[in-house]
């Protein structure tokens, strides 16, 4: 059965989106002859007007009573909308009858993220639906995560502004219908630059040519944040780099820990700084004393000459710069064994090669005789400073 | 009153002499409205519900893309006016009572009656219990997934050239996804139809669920979704914005799934 035969009809009672929660509710008007059956008004999307009334198939429940006082919507004029205010009190009426209303809930209910949102979509500048997008964004991304703000933002709500502007900039109705035709094949992202890119493809190449892409990349740019996106799916990865990290942490510090020789741990831990710094630092930060006095001492060292902002030919060189310190600070008798160990784990450091082929060169010590062949051959050649 | 299974078998006969391309399944949907879905997670299954084409309880979804049951007759459904759909897990196919070739409801409806003659019934064209017609006759007729979820009818391939002449059933099917006269509305005509006759439960089948954005409100969010993502469900969140037409809901969705099939390989 069509409903085409009505051009006018009253609101009589809406069902809300949400039950127990303000916010829209979709109208109900009354049918003319058979008071048991609902209509809905059908939108016609290029001037968003009423096209027609639809009749509401199946039975409906929770519907609100407006009454008599309802507004009488026509075809050819603007949508009606209802809207539920906190106290449960259904308004009807067209926006710009129910622009008071819908600002004031803005304003008193400044949490409501949501249904500001909407109004907003419905009523706001440019800059007003670019602040609201932006305050749902993060709402979903504080409550769901960043996979959620992303399809929320830049999936949605993006391709949705996309379409509305396509439709606007249509230089007639047979491209817009066509454009909305093809919408959900439309779509819009932020790239990682910042700028907005537009998948047109399913638009003919011809329907392309007659659109302001400029104009529409300009219209996108004022509605929405690309620059402060922070989700971008780096807290799902930083969350989880964090926790490998941690893992990484824990068995660095079980191996410096674990390992027998005072010397061994100062080139193990060294060598984890050069090769992850984040991970090396961390982990010396929570070793907090070694049980022998030079490597507490080299510990010490590192941990107050490594800079926060360094990088790792900073650190190499800070590190190349305390071997000859840490051979005066060695006991004699271990001197051999701590440029063993040194160049067993650092000798691919090139500066630090070089430092440690430098102090054991000057050395005539006969305690350090004994390593002096087997160390030689692990730092091979003398390398180069690079 | 029509049967879900059964009928002339002339139509399963042409599907099945199709190729079985080597996809896997597709994820299957059930689009609700609002106080539908919050029932749904709260039961924790989606329940038969009495259905006036076969005359029992039936729980309908469509096989991958975002359809619902259209009303017919100028009729619209309050879901159409704010969507919520779920996605579930592809082998959930295997416990189906049946399958169909499209939207039954508008076959009941009479919305093909355009091109498919009284002779033919809708248990015609089910495609019973057999997990692998599905692709059979996406590969045949759309070629490919992407272009079945995509309702891209330019891809039908003449009648003639995958048809014999006395394939009736093939041929009026094949007819009927590309005739521009049809009454339907949008292409939901090209959805194949997955009827439960019994719950199905949503812990361990259901994958993602693509809701409006309201359901984030104020300081809360609804407690039914929430529990949807401690139970490890994906939620994809829409904008919606009251007074659009239901092709603009619809084409939302139907974004938002491909997007989520796309993620996973899907399509």
């Amino acid at each position: 059965m069509t409903a085409h035969r009505f051009n006018r009809l009253r609101v009589i009672e809406c069902l809300p989106f949400q039950h127990d929660t303000p916010g829209f509710a979709l109208p109900l008007f009354a049918h003319p002859i058979n008071a048991g059956l609902r209509l809905i008004q059908e939108v016609d999307e290029l001037r968003g007007m009423i096209a027609d009334f639809k009749l509401l198939d199946g039975s409906i429940t929770g519907s609100i009573p407006i009454g008599l006082s309802g507004p009488i919507a026509r075809i050819g004029e603007d949508v009606v909308h209802v809207f539920l205010t906190a106290d449960g009190c259904p308004h009807a009426g067209r926006l710009a009858e129910l622009r008071p209303i819908l600002r004031a809930y803005s304003e008193q209910h400044p949490r409501h993220t949501a249904v500001i949102l909407q109004i907003q979509e419905l009523l706001g500048s440019s800059e007003e639906k670019k602040i609201a997008r932006t305050h749902m964004r993060n709402v979903i991304l504080e409550r769901s995560g960043a996979g959620a703000a992303r399809a929320f933002y830049e999936r949605s709500t993006l391709s949705t502004a996309l379409w509305d502007h396509l439709t606007k900039l249509a230089p007639n109705d047979a491209v817009a219908k066509r454009i909305l035709a093809a919408r959900s094949h439309l779509s819009a992202k932020i790239d990682s630059s910042g700028a907005i890119v537009f998948d047109l493809s399913a638009l003919t190449t011809d329907d392309r040519s007659l659109l302001d892409l400029i104009k529409l990349q300009s219209s996108l740019m004022s509605e929405f944040d690309v620059t402060a996106i922070k989700y971008d799916g780096e807290e799902d990865s930083t969350a989880k780099n964090g926790k490998v990290r941690s893992e990484k942490i824990s068995k660095l510090l079980e191996q410096v820990r674990y390992t027998g020789r005072q010397e061994e741990r100062i080139a193990i831990m060294a060598d984890a700084i050069l090769r992850d710094r984040e991970t090396g630092i961390a982990a010396l930060r929570r070793y907090k004393r070694d049980r022998a006095r030079v490597a507490d001492w080299a510990f010490q060292e590192m941990r107050s000459r490594l800079q926060k902002d360094g990088n790792r030919r900073f650190d190499e060189m800070m590190i190349a710069d305390l071997i000859p310190r840490l051979f005066t600070q060695q006991y004699s008798l271990t001197r051999g064994e701590l440029l063993f160990y040194l160049a067993r784990h650092l000798a691919k450091w090139p500066i630090i090669n070089k430092a440690i082929w430098h102090a054991l060169d000057r050395t005539q010590s006969i305690m350090v005789d004994p390593f002096r062949r087997q160390t030689l051959k692990m730092l091979g050649q003398p390398k180069k400073r690079s | 009153m029509p049967k879900l299974v059964s009928g002339r078998p002339d139509f399963r006969k042409w599907v099945d002499e199709q190729p079985a391309p080597k996809w896997p399944l597709m994820p299957l949907t059930h689009i609700t409205k609002g106080i539908g879905a919050a029932d749904i997670v709260q039961a924790g299954e989606i329940k038969p519900a009495d259905c006036t084409v076969f005359g029992e309880p039936l729980a309908y979804f469509f096989y991958g893309r975002p359809a619902y049951r259209v009303s017919g007759d100028g009729t619209i459904k309050v879901e159409a006016a704010c969507p919520f759909c779920f996605i579930l897990k592809a082998p959930l196919i295997d416990e189906a009572k049946t399958i169909f070739a499209f939207d039954t409801g508008a076959f009941s409806k009479r919305l093909y009656q355009h091109i498919l003659v009284d002779e033919m019934q809708i248990e015609d064209f089910s495609l019973e219990s057999d997990t692998t017609r599905p692709n059979r006759i996406i590969s045949a007729v759309f070629g490919s997934r992407r272009s079945y979820f995509d309702g891209d009818l330019s891809k039908i391939p003449d009648p003639d050239t995958i048809t014999k002449t006395w394939d009736f059933h093939a041929r009026a099917y094949l007819h009927l996804l590309a005739s521009p006269g049809r009454n339907e509305p949008d292409d939901r005509i090209c959805s194949i139809e997955v009827i439960f006759d019994k719950s199905v439960p949503l812990k361990g089948n259901l994958l993602a669920a693509v809701v409006p954005h309201t359901l984030w409100e104020g300081d809360n969010q609804a407690p039914w979704l929430q529990k949807l993502q401690t139970d490890g469900v994906s939620v994809v969140p829409y904008i919606f914005v009251p007074g659009r037409h239901p092709e603009h809901y619809h084409a939302q969705l139907e974004l938002a799934v491909r997007e989520y099939y796309e993620d996973r390989g899907a399509i």
